[in-house]
């Protein structure tokens, strides 16, 4: 454990002026159709968005079913947004491969420290004796339902297909560490792995498609056969 | 004339058994030899048993004849000085007497009184190695020098008496051996054998063997059996709100390396006068011929630190022990600074030892809070709706954020402990923090620190997290933005979606702590990505 962090804390000390630091971003919107709606930064209410409207990196927009809209980012950039999608702005800003390499590397050091607390003995402050009150309510565990992510793999999916392969792995990953039902992992892994794919990262690819291959049911045979496809012609590669 | 004789003979009786006895007790001569410090003084009584002495003692009574032979009883000095390892220059000084009184008639006494003074430089060495824990430890010794002889004999016949003088210097030499019975590295018990060969005879004249028992002092320096290469102060300041983690952190870090040639122990203890509760001892850990070990001294200190409320210089006192036969003690010590109770120097997972729920203060008004705020009906979730009804509290209690006082040349931050804030109506981010953060602690709402030293700016800037309980699943429950919480592990094992506070709001409402809370996390965590760059930390406060 030690070792993995000293080589994270290494990596990430050898990488750091290399890095370059996220400006805060804006983007103009420039088309707009159907229904689109934009929440400022943390607020918790939709404004309808219009033209012309500056939105900044800490929002939000989503479209309706028949909602499309067009970006023009900073570096004079569009990017569309088709329907039934949500996006953050900030997941437009420009990722560079030592980022997306931090970013990942920080997930799997926050998978494994997950996974060895639940084996660790941990003694915090003995003076607070931490109970269970009978009297509340039993939690509700339902999930979302799967089709509350649609919107949010749409808007993920917008990434990887106007080429922000860094920005879609980054949203893919989060979307898949947010509690996604396991009927649409498959289809988040398969685009997960065709990202890295298009970055050329074969191994992480082969990864992703792994996963789809071997933990996905018989309903998802389009996307196992797909990842096996994309495994075979990876592994064909000199 | 009978009767005395008769007296005389008795107690002569008595003498020899009784010297004899001594002579098997004490078979060697005391001396101060193989002791650990490099110098002694050593005092011995001994007999020496001459080859042209007859017996030691003999009392005839035939008429008035009777005579007695005392020889070899004496009394010597030595002084020894270490010159290397088990080797020693010994000095020994020696007075023994001969004295041999016939009387043959009451008018007729031939009285021969000898006495040998004997100077004997030579060499000592210790047979065994010093790292036998045993108190016993023999050796070998050797000398040379001058045994002058001094007699005076009075003869008594009838009225007349007749005096004559004669004095003799001879050169001999002695081989010996004998055992120390060590009680401390400066006292001793010594028993000697030595064999003198005066004029380097073999058996003749004054030659012949010599038993001895007696003490020794000593003093100067002990034998190394190790070197202190290098104290390392790990820690110069010591802040009482977290004394508990220096229990088991080491104040310096003691270079030993053993310089005895051959396996030794040693043990550092440590305290911090008058702050611990005892002398820590590291406990003895061997150390091989040759090698250096890092050995950490610690210590315990008591509570009463705690209570400390201004700087003040302390002595941190080392002691490194190593034993191997003896023991050696070398002493270290240095200035460590004592800071006031709230200190803290600046480093995010020690400021957990600031959040006090179990502060009677802070558990009364917490659970006055929530048993007047109490709202079954309502569809909050209950560690949110709890927070927001404690912060709520804080609001109305007119709690202000106010910036730390200058102490003139102090650079440390400063830091109220809950009831003190409270109490004061008013702290700086951390104290706000501390406050905020012990309140929900109080109510078993896990909360955690979030520390940002952002590049861009010239000071760090903290504020909280608490566990609003709700799994990640169901966050929804907590906010319908999602950029309002963070999904992070909670205590139940799960991930459940944490709420980041601006507690430097404090004056504002709780909607807007939260607002800014999460905008900073939003910014500075995600998109700036501060968490993967390590400026922006998060500690859990257990």
């Amino acid at each position: 454990m030690f070792k993995i962090r000293l080589f994270y804390l290494l990596t990430f000390l050898a990488v750091l002026p290399l890095v370059q630091n996220g400006r805060a971003m804006e983007a103009e919107i420039v088309r707009i159709s159907g229904e689109v709606t934009v929440r400022r930064g943390v607020e918790e209410s939709w404004q309808p968005l219009s033209l012309g409207i500056l939105i900044k990196d800490v929002d939000t927009i989503l479209t309706g079913e028949k909602g499309e809209v067009v970006l023009e980012l900073e570096d004079g950039q569009t990017f569309t947004l088709g329907p039934n999608s949500i996006l953050d702005i900030a997941d437009l800003r420009r990722i560079t491969e030592r980022q997306l390499f931090l970013y990942l590397v920080k997930e799997k050091m926050s998978r494994v420290e997950k996974h060895n607390q639940k084996t660790e003995l941990r003694l915090g402050k003995v003076s607070v004796v931490h109970g269970e009150n009978r009297d509340t309510a039993a939690v509700d565990s339902s999930y979302l339902p799967a089709e509350s992510w649609t919107p949010v793999i749409n808007g993920a999916l917008a990434l990887y297909r106007q080429e922000y392969y860094r920005n879609a792995i980054i949203k893919l990953n989060k979307i898949l560490d947010g509690g996604l039902p396991e009927e649409r992992q498959c289809e988040v892994y398969s685009y997960l792995g065709r990202s890295f794919e298009a970055i050329n990262k074969p191994g992480q690819a082969i990864d992703a498609y792994q996963i789809v291959v071997n933990d996905c049911g018989e309903e998802h045979t389009a996307w196992i056969e797909s990842a096996r496809e994309s495994i075979d012609r990876l592994e064909q590669k000199p | 004339m009978k009767h005395s004789n008769c007296l005389i003979e008795k107690t002569m009786g008595l003498l020899i058994p009784a010297a004899c006895l001594l002579i098997l007790i004490a078979s060697p001569a005391l001396f101060s030899q193989g002791m650990p410090r490099s110098n002694g003084f050593g005092f011995r009584v001994s007999f020496w048993k001459m080859a042209e002495s007859e017996v030691l003692l003999r009392v005839s009574q035939q008429g008035l004849q009777q005579t007695v032979n005392m020889d070899g009883f004496g009394i010597w000095f030595q002084y020894y000085n270490r010159i290397h390892d088990n080797l020693s220059l010994a000095f020994d000084f020696g007075m023994v007497s001969r004295i041999h009184l016939k009387s043959d008639a009451p008018l007729d006494n031939d009285v021969d009184v000898n006495g040998i003074l004997a100077f004997l430089p030579g060499i000592r060495y210790d047979l065994l190695s010093r790292r036998l824990t045993s108190k016993f430890q023999p050796y070998l010794d050797a000398g040379i020098g001058p045994y002058f002889q001094q007699s005076v004999n009075v003869r008594n016949i009838g009225t007349e008496e007749n005096v004559s003088t004669e004095s003799k210097y001879d050169l001999g030499l002695f081989l010996g051996g004998g055992v120390n019975l060590a009680v401390s590295n400066r006292f001793a018990f010594n028993f000697d054998m030595k064999y003198h060969f005066v004029n380097f005879a073999v058996n003749k004249g004054i030659s012949g063997i010599e038993f001895g028992i007696g003490v020794s002092f000593m003093w100067g320096k002990l034998r190394d059996l190790f070197r202190v290469r290098q104290t390392t102060m790990v820690v110069h300041d010591i802040y009482p709100a977290y004394y508990q983690f220096y229990n088991t952190y080491p104040l310096a870090i003691v270079s030993v390396e053993n310089t005895a040639g051959f396996p030794i122990e040693v043990n550092v203890r440590s305290k911090v006068s008058p702050y611990s509760v005892q002398a820590k001892e590291s406990g003895f850990i061997t150390i091989n011929k040759g090698e250096t070990k890092d050995i950490p001294a610690t210590t315990v200190f008591s509570s009463n630190i705690s209570q400390v409320d201004t700087r003040k210089p302390a002595v941190l006192d080392i002691e490194v022990e190593g034993r191997a036969g003896i023991t050696y003690k070398e002493t270290i010590t240095a200035q460590i600074m004592v800071h006031s109770r709230n200190s803290w120097n600046g480093e995010v997972d020690k400021l957990s030892y600031f959040v006090t729920p179990d502060n009677d203060e802070i558990i009364r008004l917490s659970r006055e809070v929530t048993r007047r705020e109490n709202d079954s009906t309502s569809a909050e979730p209950e560690n949110l709706r709890n927070a927001r009804n404690i912060f709520n509290e804080l609001v109305s209690r007119n709690i202000r954020y106010q910036s730390d006082p200058n102490i003139p040349f102090y650079k440390d931050d400063r830091v109220q402990f809950a009831d003190e804030t409270l109490n004061l109506g008013s702290g700086d981010c951390d104290d706000l923090v501390v406050l905020y953060s012990s309140l929900l602690e109080s109510l078993a709402i896990n909360t955690a620190f979030v520390e940002v030293q952002d590049p861009e700016k010239s000071l760090a800037h903290l504020y909280l997290l608490f566990d609003s309980g709700i799994p990640a699943e169901q966050a929804q429950q907590v906010s319908s933005n999602e950029k309002r919480y963070l999904l992070r592990h909670g205590s139940a094992g799960v991930n459940t979606a944490w709420i980041p506070v601006e507690t430097t709001l404090i004056g504002r409402s709780f909607e807007d702590a939260w607002n800014e809370g999460a905008l900073n996390y939003l910014q500075e965590a995600g998109i700036r990505n501060g968490l993967a760059e390590g400026w922006v930390r998060i500690f859990d406060v257990e």
